[in-house]
């Protein structure tokens, strides 16, 4: 015999508390007003008939005393939550599934449904029941009575989020320990791959309780599994290509529309290649007007959730430059080649000229300086970088810049110099390269000249990296501003990434839009349980849950109708 | 207060006012000295009776002659005899009779001399026993109407006694083996061994009886609340009562089941029965019980 809300000690402490405190009591007078009458005769006769449960002078009542001792044991016994030793020892883990899978009308519901009942049979000192969605929440703890989970789960909806039920059981696989046998009961429809059933230890049960929902079974599906762009192959700086990737029966077939803002795009020109039951739809060329693409299955069918993505596209424009002072014909043709760049006389973005810039000049430039006034070849300066450290920021800015192209020991034979790349702090940024070395035909003639000019006008405008895709449960592949904003969900990313937890639209701090999209291969697939993780009722029952509070609070009632029947009868005070 | 005081009990006016209260009794027994109460002898009284044939050795001045003149037949006339009724009054001095302020004895003694008084101006012989454990003799029967002041002197001088026990009384009494007459017994019956004992110790007594009874409104209706400690004032014996309405409700149901009991027996036994309010006058309650100057018992 175990006790759960109390120690041993505790238990006894309070029968022999109890014991005394009635003790005292039965000891305790009741102050009488004495008073002599005539004779007694008839008060003796009427509190024989109906007695009233004063507590008496002397000790005198004993059976009473055990009685009541007996009685207020049992209450306090039932209170302190006994439960045989042979009991299950198991933690009950419910795990309800809120992820996209769950999504079909019904399904949550179901789920909900059978983990009440499930409940019913589970020990409540001993069971955990988690809802896993775009968050792992605890909506019922230990000790916590049944209809909790009624009240916390009620607005509880399926989310467009990937299943977080292998990463739940990983952690769980990892942490648990073999003191405390554990049982996990998954309510939902999310799979549990092979690798991650392998992880599990011995002492760990696990079975996925089928839905049983009449209707509510897909045999196949069809979906739009990934979507992403990438800079456009044709090289044009203000167009970008997508990439869809269908998956299903029949995919190369299934009819797709494309809508970029409110106008239907043609997919004309967009190949097309087939891979297995996968269909990869390449749309090249797509402006980047900052407008959001919209791409949808046109035979939609049991799960909505994967028949359309939208996607924003970025919006670049070309970089007006100035170009003061230049007549290096080798750098002013590779600017009038760069799509990127614009070449202008007045508002310049950037500043292309020779000699050292005005200080008053807030715009920024690259200036072609005599190789006297600078110490490096290369000089970058720029607004100190908090969040970066000084090497780190010069290798990035070395690859940025493309340096890393330059063949520095060529390039300091022709120019009788050491060629090196520093970084000043300033408040505008500013690139500074010797005037000789620009016009040496070494340099000239490398491929790093004209990507050193591209990306250097780059890199003064600021443009912003193209972000190829977004993804649920997945960490954005570049750094964003934070924090990310959505319906209930703001994200801050420690240092430089961070994962949505759902798909949606989110906002960042410079209320840019961002689509994180739920493509997953996986829920596309209907990943249903497998078959070995499946069980019955029945198996997932403890086996020991004796209610022994229950029979002592019956005897306790007993023996209260005892003593009520003792009273009546005359035969007790 | 164990005694009374004489002046205080019995005023003249008092003695004066039972003048007119008389009791006449049904029968009363053979061989008793001559008074006014009627008899079961057919003896020289003035009142005409009844005839009965002649027997030998009957008074020949009973024969009615003119019968025998016109029927021939000897049938003596028979004239009602008029003979005392002795009286033992029984008076409760028990402590519980001296309790209260002012106590019950007062008009215990006062309807015990009343009573007296109305014999005694009847030519009857009176017997005062005071008792309360057990019976003693304060006044043999004795008769005359002067003997009046003797017996309130002697009644004044009771003194509280212990605890009712009139079955034991009672047992007493008869082994005195006085002639048959009224035993008017004066008490609140409020006896420790309950109203059974009462009964059964009066129920074979060959005298004729009169129950009085001493009582008082709030006997009935106590007017007490709380948690009290009542002590039996004659065994010293205490209950410890809350007493609410419903205990309050289950006394009176027991005091009306006393009550019914005792006056129950009466009719049975064909006894009187006199309900004094100890808190009124005396002489008035037994003027309105004896309405028209008589009371039979």
């Amino acid at each position: 015999m175990t006790w759960t809300t109390l120690p041993v000690w505790g238990v006894i402490a309070g029968v022999l508390g109890l014991a005394g405190a009635l003790f005292l009591l039965q000891r305790l007078r009741v102050r009488h007003r004495r008073m002599e009458v005539i004779t007694t005769l008839f008060w003796r006769e009427a509190i024989e008939d109906s007695r009233a449960r004063v507590l008496v002078r002397r000790f005198r009542h004993p059976w009473a005393y055990a009685l009541i001792v007996t009685l207020a044991s049992l209450i306090w016994l039932a209170f302190s939550g006994p439960k045989a030793a042979q009991e299950d020892p198991s933690r009950w883990y419910l795990l309800l599934d809120r992820s996209a899978n769950m999504t079909q009308a019904g399904k949550l519901e179901r789920a909900k449904e059978q983990i009440q009942e499930q409940l019913k049979s589970l020990p409540i000192d001993a069971r955990f029941v988690y809802a896993l969605g775009s968050d792992t929440r605890l909506v019922l703890s230990p000790g916590e009575q049944n209809p909790l989970f009624v009240e916390r789960t009620r607005d509880l909806q399926a989310e467009l989020a990937p299943s977080a039920l292998e990463a739940f059981l990983r952690d769980h696989f990892k942490n648990a320990s073999e003191d405390t046998p554990t049982k996990i009961l998954v309510f939902g429809d999310s799979g549990i791959s092979e690798e991650v059933q392998k992880l599990k230890p011995e002492f760990v049960e696990l079975h996925q309780k089928p839905l049983e929902l009449a209707g509510a079974s897909l045999t196949s599906n069809h979906g739009i599994v990934a979507c992403g762009m990438n800079e456009a192959i044709s090289g044009a700086f203000d167009r970008v290509d997508v990439l869809i990737t269908l998956k299903g029966p029949q995919s190369e077939t299934l009819p797709l529309s494309v809508k970029l803002g409110e106008a239907d795009q043609s997919l004309a020109n967009a190949t097309r290649t087939q891979n297995g039951d996968e269909s990869e739809i390449l749309i090249q060329n797509l402006p980047t007007t900052g407008e959001w693409l919209q791409v949808s299955i046109e035979d939609p069918d049991g799960l909505p959730f994967d028949n359309q993505v939208n996607l924003r596209l970025p919006l670049r424009e070309k970089i007006k430059v100035s170009a003061v002072g230049i007549q290096n014909e080798t750098l002013l043709k590779v600017l009038e080649a760069d799509p990127a760049i614009e070449l202008v006389t007045s508002d310049p973005q950037v500043i292309l000229r020779v000699g050292a810039p005005s200080e008053a000049t807030q715009v920024p430039t690259l200036s072609l300086v005599p190789k006297d006034s600078e110490a490096h070849a290369f000089t970058a300066l720029q607004p100190e970088a908090s969040s970066t450290a000084p090497s780190q920021n010069i290798s990035n800015l070395v690859q940025e810049l493309a340096l890393d192209r330059v063949d520095g020991a060529q390039l300091a034979e022709s120019t009788g110099s050491v060629v090196s790349f520093g970084i000043k702090s300033s408040s505008v940024k500013e690139l500074r390269v010797w005037q000789d070395l620009t016009e040496s035909s070494a340099f000239q003639s490398s491929q790093a000249f004209p990507l050193f000019f591209s990306q250097g006008i780059r890199w003064l405008r600021g443009l912003p990296p193209l972000l190829s895709y977004s993804k649920a449960g997945e960490i954005l592949p570049l750094e964003s501003e934070y924090p990310l904003k959505s319906d209930g969900i703001q994200l801050s990313g420690i240092g430089s990434s961070f994962t949505p937890p759902r798909a949606g639209r989110y906002t960042n701090s410079q209320s840019e839009e961002i689509e994180v999209l739920l493509t997953n291969r996986k829920l596309s697939e209907l990943n249903a349980p497998q078959e070995g993780t499946q069980d019955s009722k029945t198996e997932m029952t403890p086996t020991h849950n004796t209610p022994y509070y229950s029979y002592l609070i019956i005897g306790a009632l007993l023996l209260l109708a005892l003593e009520w029947w003792f009273v009546r009868r005359g035969r007790m005070p | 207060m164990n005694s009374l005081n004489k002046d205080e009990l019995f005023t003249p006016e008092f003695l004066q006012s039972l003048s007119s209260l008389r009791i006449i009794a049904n029968r009363v027994a053979r061989g008793g000295r001559y008074a006014e109460q009627r008899s079961v002898d057919m003896g020289s009284g003035t009142d005409f009776r009844d005839f009965r044939s002649y027997s030998p050795g009957d008074d020949f001045r009973s024969i009615d002659w003119n019968i025998y003149q016109r029927l021939g037949r000897v049938v003596l006339k028979l004239y009602e005899e008029l003979e005392d009724l002795p009286l033992y009054l029984l008076v409760d001095t028990s402590k519980s009779l001296f309790l209260e302020t002012p106590p019950r004895a007062i008009a215990g003694l006062r309807s015990a001399l009343a009573l007296a008084a109305i014999s005694l101006n009847h030519h009857d012989s009176v017997g005062i026993y005071p008792f309360s454990n057990d019976l003693t003799t304060l006044v043999p029967p004795q008769s005359g109407k002067g003997r009046i002041l003797f017996m309130a002197d002697r009644l004044a001088q009771v003194q509280a006694g212990g605890t009712t026990d009139i079955a034991t009384s009672i047992k007493r009494f008869e082994s005195y083996g006085l002639r048959q007459g009224l035993v008017a017994i004066v008490s609140d019956f409020f006896d420790p061994n309950g109203v059974d004992a009462v009964t059964e110790s009066l129920k074979n007594s060959r005298h004729r009886l009169l129950l009085v009874q001493l009582s008082k409104k709030t006997d009935r209706d106590p007017d007490v609340q709380g948690e009290l400690q009542l002590v039996d004032c004659e065994s010293g014996s205490t209950e410890d009562v809350s007493v609410t309405d419903s205990v309050k409700t289950k006394y009176r149901e027991a005091y009306d089941k006393f009550q019914n009991q005792l006056i129950g027996f009466v009719q049975t036994r064909r006894a009187g029965w006199l309900s004094i309010d100890v808190e009124q006058e005396v002489v008035p309650q037994l003027a309105s019980i004896f309405e028209r100057g008589v009371y039979t018992v």
